[in-house]
């Protein structure tokens, strides 16, 4: 199982390419609201996270993330059943 | 497990099947079929269209042991799956009316999902549902309330007793399936189609679009709720007994090299997208997949969905020229889904033609006069480019109409108007909408502007209001209803069209009259608005607020789309970078109208 905060980490790091303008980033962060990711971005974003964690992420659990926090904690969730 | 293989011997047929049924037996005859593979590129179905038609007559059983009545509309969230082609060939033995739903999955986007699928469900007046397993929660929300028979996964429905009667074969007249023209949820156009014009329409594309060979294999990531994915991928390699290779389209947009990787592996010979799917796909593929990758046999790249800019093609055909891609593969489309879907094709195996306009004639005569490039440089002339989208298909008539309905001759720029059996007959259940675009003499009005030149076809602009972005319909209604969700924003205070950026996409902008002063909460609005936009619809947009009293309407209090957006360049290019403006994405932008010559129609209109 992955660490939380390594997860959160990465995700600040791969989110910081995709921000437009200058945005502090936060656990809190929306990614929609917030950061301005259209469907096209979240699909590159999703296949890096796909392949850094080795993982598959279902389609069904995308309509009820908005947060950096709700989306590391799938990530987290989702690696403890690959292992 | 090994896919379905590209030729066998049963005689190529391309024509003279009344139904979908018909064409299904046939193909059933041979040893080809339908193929799908996952996000990591393997082969997890392969399906011979002996094996579905099988699979189809008995699904078709269970669905007539649910007693709706023949004509009963069964919809489907339209994943890219082996069930979804299923459940679509067992309506067609059924006699009921299947109409696949978007699967718009977004990010936070639950609540948008679930009321799009409920207004499609209303709209269309379901009598059953099905979603695969893992979005059925959402069907089973948007459908609370409505008087469905069985709202369930695939799974559900093949565990119904079947009904043990004699199948009643379909009459060609009758409705074969109901395509939705966008995902709106205001505004559901359902478009009907019978067999006889889908059929008419596959034979058409197939003996002179494509010249369809019996070595032909057709493989897509379109997705089936789209007119071009079920048509040209689920439809017409049935009905024309060719085999066919499937992704899904969310694993093609998180892994753009699936596509060309699936080309290469079953040397695949025909496939389309519109033109932000080459784009994606030169933008993020490596250089050593391409290495890997036998393209030569590609010999069929249909671009269409949305006006056709070059620039795309051009980087796509060089990134995959080492891989033995031809750039003369590429043949422009132009079609729509109340045609069934193709209307005409460029000429195969030819370099595409783009016509450069005198932007500036057009606008002054309405006439798109031809300039060289040199000369237009010579002379200072603004130009404007515009692909062939070629000749129509020969079922249609066509004439160019100006706005008091009279014909126009070549090279003058007005409506397309279509006339021929592949029209739709109207409309599901809405009169005011086919009467809107469909004559008594049956001449359909496409809101398409453009001219002809020798009988080819050149695509210029639209005139209804729609917005499409990454080949998908989205309805400015739909964009302004978001907006005035939010307090202090009344009904008549907002407006939404589209806008071409300076790298040639299209893109959706909002106009919000605002009595807002305080800057922090008019942030706030912009901010807010467009997070609830992209939550929506999965698209980022421009959002302006203005003044009450800015937005334009018609003499008879309507809000003049065409001429906000007129205003809105106006105000816009004037200052390169507002400084003023509430959205801060507005100062790196250079704005130009969307298709320099739509807009200098529109121009002239008005004056």
């Amino acid at each position: 199982m992955e660490k939380y905060e390594d997860i959160v980490q990465a995700l600040f790091e791969d989110l910081s390419r995709f921000r437009r303008e200058k945005i502090n980033l936060s656990e809190r962060t929306d990614l929609v609201a917030d950061l301005g990711m259209e469907s096209i971005n979240v699909m590159e974003l999703l296949q890096e996270i796909e392949d850094r964690y080795d993982i598959s992420i279902p389609l069904n659990i995308m309509p009820d993330i908005r947060t950096v926090e709700d989306l590391a904690r799938q990530i987290q969730h989702l690696t403890i059943d690959r292992a | 497990m090994q896919p379905t293989v590209s030729s066998h011997d049963l005689a190529l047929r391309l024509s003279a099947f009344a139904t979908l049924s018909e064409a299904l037996d046939y193909a059933a005859r041979g040893d080809t079929g339908v193929n799908f593979y996952n996000g990591r590129g393997e082969l997890y179905a392969a399906i011979s269209y002996r094996d579905l038609r099988d699979q189809a007559c008995s699904l078709a059983q269970r669905l007539c042991g649910l007693g709706i009545e023949r004509g009963g509309r069964i919809a489907m969230v339209a994943e890219t799956t082996p069930d979804l082609v299923r459940f679509f060939w067992a309506c067609q033995y059924s006699g009921h009316v299947p109409v696949t739903l978007p699967a718009s999955v977004h990010l936070g986007g639950h609540g948008a999902f679930v009321s799009q699928l409920r207004g499609l469900l209303e709209s269309c007046k379901a009598e059953a549902a099905m979603a695969p397993a893992d979005l059925l929660p959402f069907l089973k929300e948007a459908a609370i309330g409505l008087d469905l028979r069985l709202v369930g996964s695939p799974e559900a429905f093949y565990q119904l007793p079947p009904a043990n009667i004699e199948l009643v074969e379909a009459a060609s007249h009758e409705t074969a399936y109901i395509q939705y023209t966008s995902g709106s949820t205001r505004f559901p156009r359902g478009v009907v189609i019978d067999h006889a014009t889908v059929l008419t329409n596959i034979n058409d594309m197939a003996l002179n679009g494509l010249k369809l060979n019996d070595q032909d294999r057709f493989a897509t990531w379109l997705p089936f709720y789209h007119d071009m994915g079920l048509v040209a991928f689920v439809i017409m390699p049935m009905a024309t007994q060719r085999s066919v290779d499937f992704i899904g389209t969310r694993e093609f947009a998180m892994r753009p090299r699936l596509w060309p990787e699936l080309m290469s592996r079953n040397r695949a010979t025909i496939s389309s997208g519109p033109p932000f799917g080459y784009d994606l796909v030169a933008r993020r593929v490596r250089a050593k997949d391409i290495e890997q990758w036998d393209l030569s046999n590609w010999r069929v790249a249909c671009v269409g969905a949305e006006l056709i800019r070059p620039g795309p093609l051009r980087r796509f055909a060089e990134a995959m020229a080492s891989a033995g891609f031809d750039p003369n593969t590429f043949v422009a489309c132009y079609g729509m889904a109340e045609c069934a879907l193709a209307i005409s094709f460029s000429p195969l195996g030819e370099e595409l033609v783009l016509d450069n306009i005198d932007t500036e004639h057009l606008q002054k005569r309405q006439e798109a006069r031809s300039v060289s490039v040199e000369q237009a440089e010579q002379q200072g002339i603004r130009l404007a480019q515009h692909v062939d989208c070629g000749p129509l298909l020969p079922t249609f008539e066509v004439s160019i109409r100006d706005d008091k309905g009279r014909i126009l001759p070549d090279r003058q720029c007005g409506t397309i108007f279509l006339r021929g059996p592949s029209v739709m007959s109207g409309y599901f259940q809405n009169p005011e909408a086919t009467r809107e675009v469909l004559s008594s003499d049956g001449w359909l009005n496409t809101g398409d502007i453009g001219y002809l030149v020798g009988g080819h076809l050149f695509v210029t602009g639209r005139q209804k209001d729609m917005i499409i972005i990454h080949g998908r319909n989205i309805w400015p209604q739909d964009l302004e209803y978001v907006a005035k969700r939010f307090p202090g924003v009344r009904y008549t205070d907002v407006a939404a069209f589209a806008v071409t950026m300076d790298d040639d996409e299209e893109k959706a902008a909002i106009v919000v009259q605002c009595r807002e002063r305080d800057p922090v909460k008019r942030a706030q609005l912009v901010h807010d608005l467009k997070g609830e936009i992209r939550a929506e619809f999965g698209i980022d947009c421009l959002v302006e607020l203005v003044p009450p009293q800015t937005l334009p309407r018609t003499s008879s209090g309507k809000l003049s789309r065409s001429r906000a957006q007129l205003d809105f360049l106006e105000r816009n290019r004037r200052q390169a970078r507002p400084a003023d403006n509430d959205d801060a994405s507005f100062s790196t932008l250079t704005l130009l109208p969307k298709r320099s010559v739509e807009v200098a129609h529109q121009a002239q209109r008005i004056a």
